[in-house]
C-alpha cells in the first residue's frame, strides 16, 4: 500500500457522484475493474513509466478495452495526461469501498488456519449481519502461519483470535513480567 | 537459585492467569517515514494525541489527522519502522510512571530509569496531556516557597503554586537560581522535579553531581530530554514533568518543577509542526505555540482541601497541594520582546530578569530588581521577611536614580551621599555565591542589615565579610534565635530588639579586630 491510494480517493468520489446522477453505479464499477486490471498488468510489464511508449499509445491501450463509454476515456485521458495511470487499481479500490458503503455492505476478509465448515461461515455471516446492521460480503482464506483459530479484518478493525496472535500476548506479557521481576 | 521444576511452576501459574481474549484493534499501515514523522494510511478513528504501536515496541503519537492519512512522531530514534509496516492504535494516550519511586532517579520523557540504578518499580501511571484544575479546585498562593536567595525572597517572593519565569541571556545563572532553590528545598517536604530540554548532556550531568554533592537528590527527580534526543521527546518531556509533579500536587504535597529551558521546547514544537506541515507563523513558530506553553503552566497550581480530598478518594483529608513552577527562557541579546518570551511572560505570574552586564560586574544572582516583578507572591511572603526587605526595593531604585546623577555631579550633599553609600552596600549584601542558599533566619539577620543601616561605616569592600562572619556568629552563639525564626517566622519589636543587640555587639568585636 502506498500514498497513491489518498491521491486516487478524489477521483473515485468524482466518478461515483457522477455514476450516482446517471444511475450507471454497476456499469461504473465494472468498467474501473476492467481499467484496474489493465493496470495492474502494464505496472507488472514496465510499460506506464516507459518513455519510449508515448501517452497516445498508452492511452489507446486503456480505451481501446472501455471504447463503449466515452467517460471512462475521457478519465483515462485525464489522468493520463497528470500522469497518474498507476492510480487506476486505486481508484477502483476507492469506488468499490464508496459502492459498498452505498449499497450497505461491508466487506470481511476471514483469514483461518483451516477451511471454515459452511456451519461456522454461516454463524459468522449472521452475527456479523446482526452487529454492523448491513450485507455482509464474506471473503474466506487460509493461512497457515495462524496456527490455529482465526483472524478477521473489517475495514480498519483487526479482530485476532488466531492462536498465532495469542501467543504474541502471551510473550508481551512474559516478557512485561520478566522486567518487573529483575528489580525484586 | 530458583530450581528448574520452580520456574516451570512459575511459568505455568502465569501462562493460567492469562486471558484468552481475542485481541480486538484498529490498525492502519505506514506510508512515509521522514525526518521523525510518520504518515500512516487507514486507522480511520484514530484519536487525536492517542498513542500508536509500531512494530519492533516503537510508540508515535498521532498529531494530524486528515481526511485520507494520519501523521504521527515517533518516539524514539524510528530507525526500525519501514514503509508498509502495521500500525496499531491503543486507544490510550502516552502515560508516565508517576509517584515516590522516582525520586532520587533521572528518567527520560517515558520516565524510563536513565540511570543504570534498576527499574522503577511504581504503582501509578498518569497520562502526561491532562487538564488544569478548574476554578472551584484551586486556592489562593499564600505560603512562601524559599529559594534561600536573599534578593528573590526580599524582593521577588515566589507562593507555593505561583509561575515564575527565569529570564536572561545565555550564562547569567538562570539554571544557578533554579538549582539553588532545589537544594534549599531540603528537608521542608518540597519535591523537586528538573526537566531537561535539549541540554548538553555534560551539563545536566554536572547538575545531577551538584544535587548530590549538596544531598538534594533524594527529593528529585530529573527527567532529561537531551540535546541528543529527538524532537519528539525534547516536546512530550515538560508535560512528562508536569505529571510527575502532579502526583504530588493532587496527594496535598507541594512540589516545584524547572522547566529547563522551555525556548528550546518551543524549537522542538516548531520542527515537529514544520515537518507536520503545519502553515508556519512569526519567527516559522506554529499557531498553537501559545497554547504549547499556556496549557503547560496552568498545570502549576494550589488546590484546595477538597480537590486533595476527591483526588485521592478521601484518603488525605485538610492538606492543600501546590505545583509551582519555575520555567526557564534564553534571550537572544536581552531581547524580551521576542515572540516566546513574551508569550511566558504573559502567562507566567512574573519574571526573575537577569542581565548580563550585572552578572559580568560581579553582582551575582544578575537580578535586576527594577524588570523582576512577582505578581502573586507577595501575599505569600513570610512576615519578617516582608517587615525587613520591604524597603529595599526603594533603596535600590533610588541608588540606581542616584548612581548615574553622581557621577556627573563633584560634590554630594550629606544625604545623598548617605542614601548611595546606603545602596552600594544594600548591593553588596544581596550577593551570594552559588549552592548557598540561606535560611529565612540568616536572610532576616541580613536584611536587617540593611534596613537599620548598621553597614554604612563599614568600608565598602568588607561588606561581605562582615556578613559573613556575622551569620557564622549567629550559627555558633545564637542558634536559638535563629531557629525561632526559622520555625515561626513572625516579626516582633523584641525579637527586632535582640537581634539589633546581638548584631551591635559583633559588629564592636569586628571594628576593633581591622
Amino acid at each position: 500500500m502506498t500514498i497513491s491510494i489518498a491521491r486516487a480517493k478524489p477521483y473515485a468520489k468524482a466518478i461515483f457522484n457522477l455514476a450516482l446522477k446517471d444511475d450507471e453505479l454497476l456499469v461504473w464499477q465494472q468498467t474501473l475493474n476492467i481499467l484496474a486490471h489493465i493496470s495492474l498488468m502494464c505496472k507488472e510489464s514496465h510499460i506506464l513509466d516507459n518513455p519510449e511508449i508515448s501517452i497516445g499509445e498508452k492511452i489507446d491501450l486503456f480505451s481501446e478495452a472501455v471504447r463503449q463509454s466515452p467517460k471512462a476515456i475521457n478519465l483515462v485521458r485525464l489522468l493520463a495526461e497528470r500522469k497518474e495511470l498507476y492510480l487506476l487499481s486505486d481508484v477502483a479500490d476507492s469506488y468499490q469501498k464508496l459502492f459498498f458503503a452505498h449499497n450497505k455492505m461491508l466487506e470481511v476478509k476471514v483469514f483461518s488456519a483451516r477451511q471454515l465448515t459452511v456451519g461456522q461461515k454461516e454463524s459468522l455471516l449472521s452475527a456479523l449481519k446482526e452487529r454492523y446492521q448491513k450485507e455482509i460480503l464474506l471473503q474466506c482464506d487460509i493461512d497457515d502461519e495462524l496456527i490455529g483459530g482465526a483472524v478477521m479484518y473489517i475495514e480498519d478493525k483487526v479482530i485476532d483470535s488466531s492462536i498465532r496472535g495469542i501467543l504474541q500476548l502471551l510473550k508481551q506479557k512474559l516478557l512485561l513480567r520478566k522486567a518487573h521481576a529483575k528489580t525484586k | 537459585m530458583l530450581k528448574p521444576n520452580e520456574i516451570s511452576e512459575i511459568i505455568k501459574q502465569r501462562i493460567k492467569e492469562f486471558d484468552l481474549v481475542p485481541e480486538v484493534k484498529t490498525e492502519g499501515t505506514i506510508l512515509s517515514v521522514k525526518d521523525g514523522v510518520v504518515q500512516i494510511y487507514g486507522i480511520a478513528n484514530v484519536m487525536l494525541g492517542e498513542m500508536l504501536q509500531f512494530e519492533n515496541d516503537t510508540y508515535g503519537i498521532a498529531l494530524n489527522i486528515e481526511s485520507d492519512s494520519t501523521s504521527a512522531i515517533v518516539l524514539g530514534t524510528g530507525e526500525n519502522l519501514q514503509e508498509g509496516q502495521v500500525v496499531k492504535c491503543t486507544q490510550r494516550v502516552i502515560s508516565v510512571p508517576v509517584g515516590k519511586e522516582l525520586l532520587g532517579r533521572v528518567v527520560d520523557s517515558l520516565g524510563e530509569p536513565i540511570d543504570d540504578q534498576g527499574p522503577i518499580k511504581s504503582d501509578y501511571f498518569s497520562p502526561i496531556e491532562k487538564i488544569a484544575p478548574g476554578v472551584i479546585a484551586r486556592k489562593s498562593v499564600d505560603e512562601p516557597l524559599q529559594t534561600g536567595l536573599k534578593s528573590i525572597d526580599a524582593m521577588i517572593p515566589i507562593g507555593r503554586g505561583q509561575r515564575e519565569l527565569i529570564i536572561g541571556d545565555r550564562q547569567t545563572g538562570k539554571t544557578a537560581i533554579a538549582i539553588d532553590a532545589i537544594i534549599n528545598q531540603k528537608n521542608t517536604g518540597v519535591k523537586c522535579i528538573y526537566v531537561a530540554i535539549g541540554q548538553k548532556t555534560s551539563a545536566l550531568a554536572n547538575i545531577k553531581k551538584r544535587l548530590e554533592e549538596h544531598g538534594a537528590m533524594q527529593h528529585t527527580i530529573i527527567v532529561a530530554a537531551t540535546a541528543a534526543s529527538s524532537a519528539a521527546e525534547q516536546y512530550i518531556a515538560p508535560y512528562a514533568g508536569c505529571a510527575m509533579g502532579e502526583y504530588f500536587r493532587d496527594n496535598g504535597e507541594d512540589a516545584l518543577i524547572i522547566y529547563d529551558d522551555l525556548t528550546k521546547h518551543a524549537w522542538a514544537y516548531r520542527q515537529i509542526s514544520l515537518l507536520l506541515r503545519r502553515p508556519p507563523g512569526r519567527e516559522a513558530y506554529p499557531g498553537d505555540i501559545f497554547y504549547l506553553h499556556s496549557r503547560l503552566l496552568e498545570r502549576a497550581a494550589r488546590v484546595n482541601e477538597a480537590y486533595v480530598e476527591k483526588m485521592t478518594q478521601g484518603k488525605v483529608k485538610n492538606k492543600t497541594g501546590s505545583l509551582t513552577a519555575l520555567p526557564i527562557i534564553e534571550t537572544q541579546a536581552g531581547d524580551v520582546s521576542s515572540f516566546i518570551p513574551t508569550n511566558v511572560i504573559s502567562i507566567t505570574d512574573g519574571q526573575i530578569f537577569l542581565e548580563t552586564d550585572l552578572f559580568n560586574s560581579g553582582i551575582r544572582p544578575a537580578i535586576n530588581a527594577g524588570l523582576s516583578v512577582s505578581r502573586v507572591g507577595g501575599a505569600a511572603q513570610s512576615e519578617i521577611i516582608k517587615k525587613l526587605g520591604g524597603g529595599l526595593r526603594l533603596t535600590l531604585a533610588q541608588y540606581r536614580e542616584l548612581e548615574a546623577f553622581s557621577q556627573f555631579a563633584s560634590e554630594l550633599d550629606e544625604a545623598t551621599r548617605r542614601q548611595l553609600s546606603r545602596g552600594q552596600r544594600a548591593m553588596e549584601i544581596l550577593k551570594q555565591d552559588r549552592f548557598n542558599p540561606i535560611s529565612i533566619g540568616l536572610m532576616s539577620v541580613s536584611l536587617l542589615l540593611i534596613e537599620k543601616e548598621f553597614l554604612l561605616d563599614i568600608a565598602l569592600n568588607r561588606v561581605t565579610e562582615f556578613e559573613l562572619q556575622l551569620h557564622q556568629y549567629f550559627l555558633k552563639n545564637h542558634q536559638d534565635i535563629l531557629d525561632q525564626i526559622n520555625q515561626e517566622p513572625v516579626y516582633t519589636e523584641e525579637l527586632g530588639r535582640e537581634l539589633e543587640r546581638i548584631i551591635l555587639e559583633f559588629k564592636n568585636e569586628f571594628v576593633r579586630f581591622i
